[in-house]
């Protein structure tokens, strides 16, 4: 296990969350909890990775640490949706979307063995980034089912 | 029905600006519950929200448009934290309306220059988790930074997202494919989908999958992952134009 180099991505990953938590206009207490959110979420998701956990299990769980940290620092025990929203875009298959995309155009134009290779190039780029983004959306889901149940109560307040 | 529409004033000021369906319906009802409004309920929709009473065998509806949907979460918060004092009792009839247009006046928390620089960090981050080398990590803040000023520009001369989407994803897509062009990184792929990624709608995807998820509010979730699809299509075609016109 590479530790600097998953430290060092996570980092980004945290920077990476807590500047689109200025974009989307978060109240300034929100921009710590996304900053570290953002961290954990890759920390997470690349220990798992590298203890050889798949890429989509490894989300999954990632997705739901990341709900159990916004809980745990943010105030009033709830989970923001711009803190959650924030930290889990680092999770996405943002490269496989664009080379579904890429895909896209050639196939229009190829033919023969060119277009055979696009369209499985296209189908596995589809692929990754759709299962990619259900396996955030489970973990998001399960980790505020765990917080429900841990705390009784409505997770899904404030902003 | 007076004070049925203050309920919606102050529910369509979290719509507006960025909140959950879920949490302006919260808002609603704190606000009726404030006031002991009973029997009323609401029809939500990204174009409308419809509120109906009935009382006294007969039945009346509200119907108010919400209009353009922006991002401003403080108004959000503020208007959530409304309707909890209201249902508390903190409120009154009188003090309601100056509060509403308290809220409607607050200004985002950030200015046009730190917006700007969040963009150009969040792209130039994007770049290095994405496998970016140091280069692209440059292109990616300076095409994002550019980027996001001239779409602060076009929205203040209330243009349509659609277009201002596709100009500065155009823009910023081909700032970043120059850069690729000098030489300056060999990341293409996490360069490009970087310089554009300021535009990402993930607010409104979250909300509309939560919407989604809840049943309750399927047409506002489908019509909010149908906006976000919309603002992703024209992210995808401006990096296509860029990386056919300019790599």
């Amino acid at each position: 296990m590479e530790v600097p180099a998953i430290l060092i991505g996570s980092l980004w990953a945290g920077l990476f969350a807590s500047s689109l938590g200025v974009l989307f206009t978060a109240p300034t207490r929100h921009i710590v909890p996304a900053l570290l959110c953002g961290f954990c979420g890759r920390f997470a998701r690349d220990v798992l990775m590298s203890w050889g956990m798949s890429q989509n299990w490894s989300t999954a769980v990632a997705a739901a640490a990341v709900v159990l940290v916004a809980v745990a620092v943010v105030r009033r025990h709830s989970a923001p949706p711009v803190v959650l929203v924030s930290s889990v875009l680092p999770l996405g298959a943002a490269g496989a979307m664009f080379n579904a995309i890429m895909d896209l155009m050639k196939v229009s134009s190829l033919k023969g063995e060119a277009l055979g290779q696009a369209t499985v190039s296209l189908s596995a780029n589809i692929g990754k980034a759709f299962t990619t983004s259900l396996a955030i959306a489970l973990g998001l889901a399960a980790g505020l089912a765990v917080v429900r149940l841990i705390e009784r109560e409505k997770v899904w307040e404030g902003v | 029905m007076q004070l049925v529409e203050r309920a919606l004033d102050v529910a369509l000021i979290v719509m507006q600006n960025g909140g959950s369906t879920r949490m302006a319906e919260r808002t609603f009802k704190n606000v009726l519950k404030g006031y002991k409004e009973e029997g009323v309920s609401a029809t939500w929709r990204l174009d409308f929200v419809a509120a109906s009473r009935l009382a006294e065998g007969r039945s009346s509806t509200v119907v108010r448009p919400v209009g353009a949907i922006g991002i401003n979460l403080v108004r959000v918060s503020e208007a959530a934290a409304l309707g909890e004092r209201v249902a508390r009792g903190e409120v009154d009839t009188a003090s309601l309306v100056p509060e509403i247009e308290r809220i409607r006046a607050l200004a985002p928390p950030y200015n046009r220059w730190l917006m700007m620089a969040a963009a150009a960090f969040a792209a130039a981050f994007f770049s290095r988790i994405s496998g970016g080398d140091w280069g692209g990590f440059g292109i990616a803040l300076v095409a994002a930074g550019i980027g996001q000023f001239f779409r602060s520009l076009l929205h203040a001369m209330k243009l349509p997202v659609a277009p201002v989407t596709l100009v500065c994803g155009v823009l910023s897509a081909c700032l970043a494919a120059m850069g690729l062009r000098l030489g300056l990184s060999q990341s293409q792929p996490a360069i490009l989908i970087a310089s554009v990624f300021y535009m990402v709608p993930g607010l409104v995807l979250i909300n509309g999958f939560f919407d989604l998820i809840s049943h309750k509010y399927l047409f506002v979730g489908l019509e909010r992952i149908a906006n976000a699809a919309v603002v992703l299509t024209l992210l995808a075609i401006a990096i296509a134009f860029a990386h056919a016109a300019v790599l």
